[in-house]
C-alpha cells in the first residue's frame, strides 16, 4: 500500500511539473528544456531553510518561489530573444549552468555531498510525517496549480499565448508586446516548478544536484508530449503513464543484466513511435 | 500501410519485446520447504554508472552461488535506480511493501541518506555500500560497509610523512565519496607540514585532463594524488605519462581495481577494503573482468547477512530485529576484504593499509 | 611560455575531435535542417564496431576500422530512411524530428550497453605511445592522427561541395529544398547520402576517440552537445564555420580551465553557447 501511496506522491509532483511546463511549451510554443533548474531551486531552497534555519516548510515554499521568480526572470529575459531550435538550445544551456552551480558552489549547496535530513512539513502542530498525509498535501497543491493554469489558458492572456505559438509575427503586428507575454508565462511556470521542488525535497529528505540535470527536463518534456501539448488533462495523463510504465515493467522480470537497459529501449521506442504515428500525443490538440 | 496498420505494428513490437521479457523471467521459484529471506538491492543498472551497479550485482550473485548448505533460502531482488534519488526511493518502497524484504542494500552516501530514514522507520535492515557519510548508519537497523575516510586518510598521511613528502597535487572526482575523503585529508594535514599545492576537480565522465595536468605540474607538487576511480584514473595516468611527467602518483584504492594495473607500476597507494586475491581471481574467472568499486563489499554483504540469519537458534526465519542484533555481534569475519568487524555504531570496519604495485601485482609495503 | 604552448596544443587536440563531430553534424543539418540528437551515437556505433571486430574477434585492425566507419554510415542512413524521411514527408515540424532523434539516441545507447556492458573500454593496448615534441609542447601519435583526419576530411568535403555535381546538389537542397525538387534533384536521395557520409564521419570520430582515450555507450550525449555548441559558434550549416567553432571551443575550454577548475568545463561551454546565441546567432562567420 505504501508503494502505491509513494507512486501517488510522485505522480502529483510530476503533474505540477508537467502542467506548468505545458504552459510554456504547449500553449506558447516555446521549447523550454530547463524546467529541472527551477525544480531544483525550489528543492534546494526548502532543503537549506529547513536544515539550517527554523523557517517552516510552507514559508520555504514561498521563499523558494520568490527566488525562482527572480532567477527565471533573468533567464527568461535572455531566452525571450530566441525562437524555436535556438530557444531550446539556450534553455538547455541554462539548465547545465544552474546544475553546475548546484554541483560546484559547495559552500552553499555542499555540492555532490547533498543536503540530508530535510524534515517533513508541520502546520499548527500537525506533522505531515505519514506518507498518506503527505499525499493529501501534494494533491491539494497539484489541484491548485491545475486550477490556476486552467484559469490562465482560458483567459484572454491565454489566447494571446496561443496566438504567439501559432504566429508570433502576426500578433506583434496587432501591437502585442510578445516578449512581455513570453516572459510572464515563463516566470509563472518556473514558480510552479519551484513548488514541486519544495515538495520533492521534504518528501525524499535528501537533495543532491543529480536530480536536476537535463535528463529530468527532458523527462517532463516527454510527459507533456505523450499526454498531448496544450492540453492540461493530457499533461496529467502523461504523468500517470510515465510514472506507472517503468513500474509495470519492473514486474515483467527481464533477466537482471539487461532489465534496466531494456526499459531504456522501450522508452526510446515509445518516443520514436509516438513521433511517427501520433505526434500530437494522446489528448493533444496541438500537432507539433 | 495505413495508419491503423502502423498502430498495430507498433503495439506488436512493444508487446513482443515485453513477452520476450516474460519468457526469460528469472526462475526463482525453488520448490522447497525452506523459508526464504529476501534481500532487496537498489543499485544503478543503467545510466552513467551502471558498471558500478553491475559489479555489485555480479559479486552478490557470485556470493549466492558459493553458499553451501543454508537453513533458509536467500532470494536477492535487484532494482535499478540509475543512481538517482527519486528512483531509489521508488525502488525501496517497492522492495519493502511489495516484495517484503528483510534486508535492503544501497550504494553510496547520497542514496544511503535517502534509504536510512525509511529503513529505520520500517524496521528493515539496511546495509549500505560505499557511504563515507556516517550519518547513513544512524539508527539500529542501518549499517555501512565501507572503510571510512578517516581511516583511509590516516594511512595516507602516515605514508606521506614517512616519505617526507610535503607538496601534494590533487585530482579529485566531484563525487560525494572522494570529496569526503579530500575534506578529511585537508582536516588532518592542518597540524602537519604537508600542504596541497594544487587541486583540480573533475566531473563524472571526464576524458580530457591535459590542461588540468598542466596546471598541477606547474604547481611543483612532489606527488599527485588521484582521488578518482576507473576509468578516469587510467585516462588521467596515461595523459600524465604522455605529458612526459614522471612525478610519482598515488591513489585511494583505485589502482588495484584497474584492468590496466601495469599503468601504475612502481607506485604506492592507500588500500582500503582491498579484495583478497582469491576474490579477485574468482570474479575474474566468472565474469572476465576485474571487480569494480564496492563489489567485494557486496560479496561480503551477502555472506554477513547469511551468517547473521543462520546464527539464531530458532526454527522459523529470524525477524529483522534479530538479524540486526546478530549482525552487530559479528567480529573477526573473514570475507573478500580480509578481516571485518561490525562496530556498535553500525559501521562494518575493515582496516586500510598502504600497498604498492610491483611487477604488475599488489603487494604490501614493508 | 611552455605552458602557453602546451595549452594551445591541448586546445587544438580537443578542438579537432569536436571539429570532426561538427563537420558531420553540420553537413546533415545543412540538408535536413534539424538538430539530430541521435548523431552522437553514430560515433558509438563506429567505435564499438572496431571493438567487436578488431579486439574481440581479432580481425585486422584496418579492416575493422573500415567496417566501423561503413557500419556507422549505414546505420545513420537506415535511421534516416525509416524514421526521419517518413517524418519529413509528412511535413513534421522540427520539434517532432528532434524528439524522434532523442528516441533514437536512447535506443542505440541502451542496446550498445546491453551488448557490450556500460564499462569503459579502450581500443588501444599500448601504454607507451609515441609522443612528439612541438615547440616544447607534447602531442601523441594518435592525437596527431586525429588532427590530420580532421584537416583531410574538411578539405575533402570542401572540394566535394565546390567541385562535384553531388556537392552542388547538396548545397541546392540546403538552400531551398522545394526549389531543388523543382529543378529535378532527387532530394530524398541526396539527403540519404548525406546522412551516410555524415554518420560515417561520426563513426570515424568515435573510433579515433576510442584509440585516444576509450569508449563508453553514453559518450554520444557529450559529443553531440559539443558538436552543437561548435556548430552554433561557427554558424550552423556552415562546414568551415563548424570547424572554426570547434577549435574556438577547444581553446576557451582549456584556457578557461586554467583559470577555473575542471569541474566548470561543461558550464563554460554553455555560457559560450548562450553568449553566441545572444550576440552572434549566425556564428563567427556571416554565412
Amino acid at each position: 500500500m505504501e508503494y502505491f501511496i509513494h507512486l501517488g506522491i510522485l505522480f502529483t509532483i510530476y503533474t505540477i511539473l508537467a502542467v506548468s511546463l505545458n504552459l510554456v511549451v504547449g500553449y506558447t510554443g516555446l521549447l523550454s528544456v530547463t524546467h529541472a533548474a527551477f525544480y531544483g531551486i525550489g528543492a534546494y531552497t526548502t532543503a537549506l531553510l529547513l536544515t539550517q534555519t527554523g523557517i517552516g516548510f510552507f514559508t520555504s515554499i514561498v521563499l523558494g518561489v520568490v527566488l525562482t521568480v527572480i532567477i527565471s526572470f533573468l533567464i527568461g529575459l535572455v531566452l525571450s530573444r530566441f525562437r524555436d531550435d535556438y530557444y531550446a538550445l539556450a534553455s538547455l544551456g541554462f539548465n547545465v549552468i544552474v546544475f553546475s552551480i548546484f554541483l560546484n558552489w559547495q559552500e552553499l549547496t555542499r555540492g555532490p555531498l547533498g543536503i540530508p535530513g530535510i524534515s517533513k512539513p508541520e502546520l499548527f502542530g500537525f506533522s505531515f510525517s505519514s506518507n498518506f498525509s503527505y499525499l493529501i498535501l501534494t494533491i491539494i497543491f497539484a489541484v491548485l496549480v491545475y486550477l490556476v493554469s486552467s484559469f490562465i489558458v482560458n483567459s484572454s492572456f491565454g489566447r494571446v499565448l496561443k496566438a504567439i505559438r501559432e504566429d508570433e509575427k502576426a500578433i506583434q503586428i496587432f501591437g502585442y508586446n510578445t516578449q512581455y507575454y513570453k516572459l510572464v508565462i515563463f516566470v509563472i511556470s518556473a514558480g510552479m516548478a519551484s513548488i514541486a521542488g519544495s515538495f520533492f525535497a521534504s518528501y525524499i529528505t535528501f537533495v543532491d544536484p543529480s536530480s536536476f540535470y537535463i535528463m529530468e527536463s527532458i523527462f517532463v518534456l516527454t510527459i507533456i508530449i505523450l499526454g498531448g501539448l496544450a492540453n492540461l488533462r493530457g499533461a496529467v495523463l502523461g504523468a500517470l503513464i510515465l510514472i506507472l510504465l517503468p513500474e509495470a515493467l519492473r514486474f515483467v522480470g527481464f533477466p537482471s543484466d539487461i532489465a534496466a537497459q531494456m526499459r531504456q529501449v522501450i522508452y526510446g521506442l515509445i518516443l520514436i513511435l509516438l513521433m511517427l504515428y501520433r505526434p500530437q500525443g494522446l489528448k493533444g490538440e496541438y500537432k507539433i | 500501410m495505413n495508419k491503423t496498420t502502423n498502430w498495430i505494428v507498433g503495439i506488436i513490437i512493444i508487446a513482443v519485446v515485453i513477452w520476450f521479457g516474460f519468457l526469460n523471467k528469472a526462475d526463482d521459484q525453488i520448490p522447497s520447504e525452506k523459508e526464504t529471506i529476501k534481500i532487496g538491492v537498489s543499485i544503478p543498472l543503467s545510466g552513467d554508472v551502471a558498471f558500478l551497479g553491475e559489479g555489485v550485482r555480479d559479486a552478490m550473485l557470485l556470493a549466492k552461488e558459493n553458499l553451501g548448505y543454508t537453513k533458509y533460502n536467500y532470494e536477492i531482488i535487484f532494482e535499478d535506480d540509475q543512481f538517482n534519488s527519486t528512483n531509489t526511493l521508488t525502488a525501496v518502497n517497492k522492495l519493502i511493501s511489495i516484495d517484503k524484504v528483510s534486508v535492503i542494500s544501497s550504494l553510496g552516501s547520497n542514496l544511503g541518506n535517502v534509504v536510512s530514514p525509511i529503513a529505520e522507520e520500517n524496521k528493515i535492515v539496511h546495509i549500505n555500500i560505499g557511504a563515507s557519510d556516517s550519518n547513513v548508519a544512524e539508527g539500529y537497523y542501518n549499517f555501512i560497509h565501507w572503510t571510512q575516510p578517516s581511516e583511509e586518510v590516516r594511512i595516507l598521511v602516515e605514508e606521506l610523512k614517512k616519505r617526507g613528502i610535503k607538496k601534494v597535487g590533487i585530482f579529485v572526482w566531484n563525487q560525494q565519496g572522494m570529496v569526503a575523503v579530500i575534506d578529511e585529508f585537508k582536516n588532518k594535514i592542518k597540524d602537519t607540514n604537508i600542504e596541497i599545492v594544487a587541486e583540480q576537480v573533475h566531473n563524472e565522465g571526464e576524458k580530457d585532463f591535459r590542461s588540468s595536468i598542466l596546471k598541477v605540474k606547474s604547481s611543483g607538487a612532489e606527488i599527485y594524488l588521484l582521488a578518482t576511480k576507473s576509468p578516469e584514473v587510467e585516462i588521467l595516468t596515461k595523459q600524465i605519462k604522455e605529458a612526459g611527467i614522471s612525478i610519482p602518483i598515488t591513489a585511494i584504492e583505485s589502482f588495484e581495481l584497474s584492468d590496466q594495473i601495469d599503468l601504475f607500476e612502481g607506485n604506492w597507494f592507500v588500500s582500503a577494503a582491498s579484495p583478497l586475491n582469491s576474490f579477485n581471481s574468482e570474479f575474474n574467472e566468472k565474469y572476465e573482468r576485474n571487480p569494480s568499486f564496492g563489489a567485494a563489499n557486496a560479496y561480503d554483504l551477502i555472506n554477513l547477512i547469511v551468517m547473521a540469519s543462520e546464527s539464531k537458534k530458532t526454527s522459523t526465519k529470524p525477524t529483522t530485529e534479530e538479524i540486526a542484533e546478530e549482525l552487530l555481534k559479528i567480529k573477526s569475519f573473514f570475507g573478500a576484504l580480509g578481516e571485518l568487524n561490525v562496530m556498535e555504531d553500525g559501521i562494518i570496519w575493515s582496516e586500510a593499509s598502504a600497498k604498492e604495485i610491483k611487477n604488475g601485482v599488489v603487494v604490501e609495503l614493508e | 611560455m611552455e605552458i602557453f604552448i602546451q595549452l594551445t596544443i591541448n586546445s587544438i587536440i580537443a578542438g579537432s575531435i569536436y571539429a570532426l563531430i561538427a563537420l558531420g553534424f553540420n553537413l546533415i543539418f545543412g540538408v535536413s535542417k534539424f538538430f539530430d540528437l541521435g548523431y552522437g551515437t553514430m560515433a558509438v556505433v563506429g567505435g564499438y564496431s572496431v571493438l567487436y571486430f578488431g579486439k574481440m574477434l581479432g580481425w585486422n585492425i584496418f579492416l575493422s576500422i573500415l567496417i566501423g566507419v561503413i557500419l556507422a554510415g549505414l546505420i545513420g542512413f537506415l535511421i534516416n530512411k525509416f524514421i526521419y524521411q517518413t517524418l519529413r514527408q509528412r511535413k513534421a515540424s522540427n520539434l517532432v524530428l528532434i524528439i524522434a532523434s532523442l528516441g533514437v539516441f536512447t535506443v542505440i545507447q541502451a542496446v550498445t550497453a546491453m551488448l557490450f556492458s556500460s564499462q569503459f573500454q579502450t581500443l588501444s593496448q599500448n601504454i607507451g605511445q609515441n609522443t612528439y615534441n612541438i615547440f616544447g609542447g607534447i602531442i601523441t601519435q594518435i592525437q596527431l592522427i586525429i588532427l590530420m583526419f580532421t584537416i583531410v576530411i574538411m578539405l575533402a568535403l570542401a572540394w566535394m561541395m565546390k567541385k562535384t555535381m553531388f556537392g552542388k546538389a547538396i548545397k541546392a537542397v540546403g538552400d531551398d529544398e522545394e526549389v531543388a525538387k523543382i529543378v529535378g534533384i532527387d532530394t530524398n536521395k541526396i539527403i540519404a547520402y548525406v546522412f551516410f557520409i555524415g554518420s560515417a564521419i561520426a563513426g570515424l570520430a568515435g573510433i579515433l576517440i576510442g584509440f585516444d582515450t576509450g569508449l563508453e555507450p553514453i559518450m554520444g550525449m557529450k559529443l553531440i552537445l559539443k558538436g552543437v555548441v561548435a556548430s552554433i559558434i561557427g554558424g550552423v550549416g556552415n562546414v568551415y564555420g563548424g570547424v572554426a567553432g570547434a577549435f574556438f571551443l577547444g581553446f576557451i575550454e582549456n584556457f578557461g580551465i586554467w583559470k577555473l577548475s575542471g569541474e566548470w568545463r561543461e558550464a563554460i561551454a554553455f555560457v559560450v553557447l548562450i553568449l553566441f546565441l545572444l550576440f552572434r546567432p549566425r556564428g563567427i562567420f556571416k554565412k
